[in-house]
């Protein structure tokens, strides 16, 4: 759970102790139903006629060489290696940046109702020349449906917007590729590795890139 | 001096504890469960409803209401100004949310009009008796055969979609000893998701009635018979949770539940605040063209619950 706003150190003590039940309960969410999104894009994709690999293992893009072209909508890491040691020519990335409960501050004083939010984005990227086909920047935000404020209960209107939150997160991503033909997908036969890359998938004990 | 600066202290600490409140929310969109099992053969007296009519608002989506509005009010310096600036900000906040939060239901009302000459027509009391008769566990209040020493009351509430696509009954159910006055033995909300005719709104106020009398009726009910399997601890007691995927407002809304039951016509689920919904299998999509092929297989149904209401509209 972060606290935005909550800037000084005394501000974010306060803060995380005011919610420490929250928190404490953010940690026991299991958010592994966004990753089952591999297998919904891989559905679409299949569909579409590509070949589709899944990678289980994560991805972590700091450990990526850094790449840097004039060409427009490029990526600044390289994916060269997936395209040599397995012939992909495409790769869809998954990149969690954050999961879990968010409360706005100024200063000490909470302004918001704690809220759900999902941020990640996604993209597909072509493995031979870094080129972005196609990239979907998501950050999605719910309240509480109903009141928000029920520890003995385990947070109901919370928890239910997160799952809502990741529900929403896996049909934004799989709704538009599936109706993506606009991009230059690769030609029939070809593969396209599908790739989570969840650097930061624990619930709310990350910090949060706004 | 002292006792000036303690006083302030004390409302600072108040003000910082509580923060913003949370704009007052519906009472039908609260966390209400609490329950004990009841013997099976238990009867229920029935406690008449308290408004003469059965009670009718414009549904809408309470989720976009209650957004936070966290503009920040910057109060002057020293500790008068926090207070100020708390203050301030909780009361701009509580007063947006409830303005906001009353002009959407206001908003939402308007689609009331085409029906309302129909819904001034239904009267809780039929709508009751038909509730008792058609659950063998319920007599009347007044009734002397029988002693029940249990009494079920009722807060229903009917909410029309905009689009004139379905009526929902919520509806807080409790049981409690007679004449006792004391927290309920067992209290949930029920809501019941029905689909409305097409056209009725452009319907005569005849045609109208009978059909939101036999809706009504019917919902309710379904809405007490649910209750009391909760009350009784005889409905499925599935900890499976699931992210379920459902058309409600003209698009699709998500909700954490446990599956209860799931029929050719009906799909009851129990969400994370133990309530029970039940909605029509068309209103899920993930679930609708399996349903489909499997009922039309085996032509018969699997559900314990009534869908008449359900078969009738569509």
């Amino acid at each position: 759970m972060t606290y935005p706003g909550a800037d000084c150190l005394l501000c974010w003590g306060a803060a995380a102790a005011m919610n420490s039940s929250l928190s404490s309960h953010a940690e026991t969410i299991d958010a592994s139903e966004l990753y089952q999104v591999k297998a919904d894009i891989a559905d679409v994709l299949t569909k579409q006629g590509k070949t589709v690999v899944i990678i289980d293992k994560p991805l972590d893009l700091d450990t990526l060489a850094d790449h840097s072209s004039k060409i427009p909508n490029t990526s600044d890491k390289s994916f060269t290696q997936f395209a040599n040691a397995s012939d992909v020519t495409h790769l869809v990335v998954l990149d969690v940046n954050y999961i879990g409960f968010q409360r706005k501050y100024a200063a000490y004083i909470p302004t918001s109702d704690p809220y759900a939010r999902v941020a990640a984005r996604a993209f597909l990227v072509d493995t031979n020349t870094n080129e972005f086909h196609w990239y979907l920047p998501l950050n999605i935000m719910r309240p509480a449906t109903g009141e928000w404020d029920e520890p003995d209960t385990n947070f109901p209107g919370l928890t239910n917007a997160l799952y809502q939150a990741l529900a929403q997160a896996r049909e934004s991503i799989t709704t538009p590729l599936a109706a993506q033909q606009a991009i230059k997908a690769p030609p029939t036969g070809n593969s396209i590795e599908l790739d989570p890359s969840n650097t930061s998938e624990n619930l709310s004990s990350n910090p949060v890139a706004e | 001096m002292v006792f000036n600066t303690k006083r302030c202290t004390l409302a600072l600490l108040i003000l910082l504890i509580s923060g913003c409140t949370s704009a007052p929310k519906n009472h039908h969109a609260s966390h209400i469960h609490s329950g004990a099992k009841i013997p099976e053969k238990t009867l229920f007296s029935v406690s008449p409803l308290i408004s003469d009519h059965l009670l009718f608002r414009g549904a809408f989506e309470s989720a976009v209401q209650e957004q936070d509005y966290s503009v920040m009010y910057m109060g002057g310096a020293g500790i008068a100004g926090i207070i100020a600036e708390i203050a301030t900000h909780g009361m701009l906040e509580s007063n947006s949310q409830n303005s906001k939060a009353k002009k959407a239901q206001d908003i939402a009302n308007e689609a009331l009009i085409p029906i309302q000459p129909a819904i001034e027509m239904l009267d809780s009391a039929s709508a009751l008796d038909n509730v008792i008769d058609s659950n063998p566990k319920l007599i009347h209040l007044s009734a002397k055969k029988k002693k029940p020493l249990l009494e079920l009351r009722m807060q229903p509430m009917f909410f029309v979609d905009q689009s004139y696509s379905t009526l929902s009954l919520k509806n807080i159910v409790s049981v409690q000893e007679r004449h006792q006055k004391n927290k309920p033995i067992y209290q949930n909300m029920v809501e019941i998701v029905s689909l409305l005719p097409e056209g009725l709104e452009k319907e005569n106020t005849d045609g109208q009635l009978q059909h939101l009398q036999e809706i009504t009726q019917q919902q309710l009910a379904d809405s007490v018979s649910l209750a009391l399997k909760d009350a009784m601890s005889i409905l499925n007691k599935s900890d499976a949770m699931q992210t379920f995927r459902y058309a409600e407002y003209g698009k699709y809304s998500y909700e954490r539940a446990s599956l209860i039951e799931k029929s050719c016509s009906r799909v009851i689920i129990r969400t994370l605040r133990k309530w029970l919904k039940s909605r029509p299998v068309e209103l899920f999509p993930d679930m609708k063209n399996s349903l489909e092929k499997k009922c039309s297989e085996t032509n018969h149904e699997t559900t314990k619950v009534e869908t008449t209401v359900t078969k009738k509209t569509t």
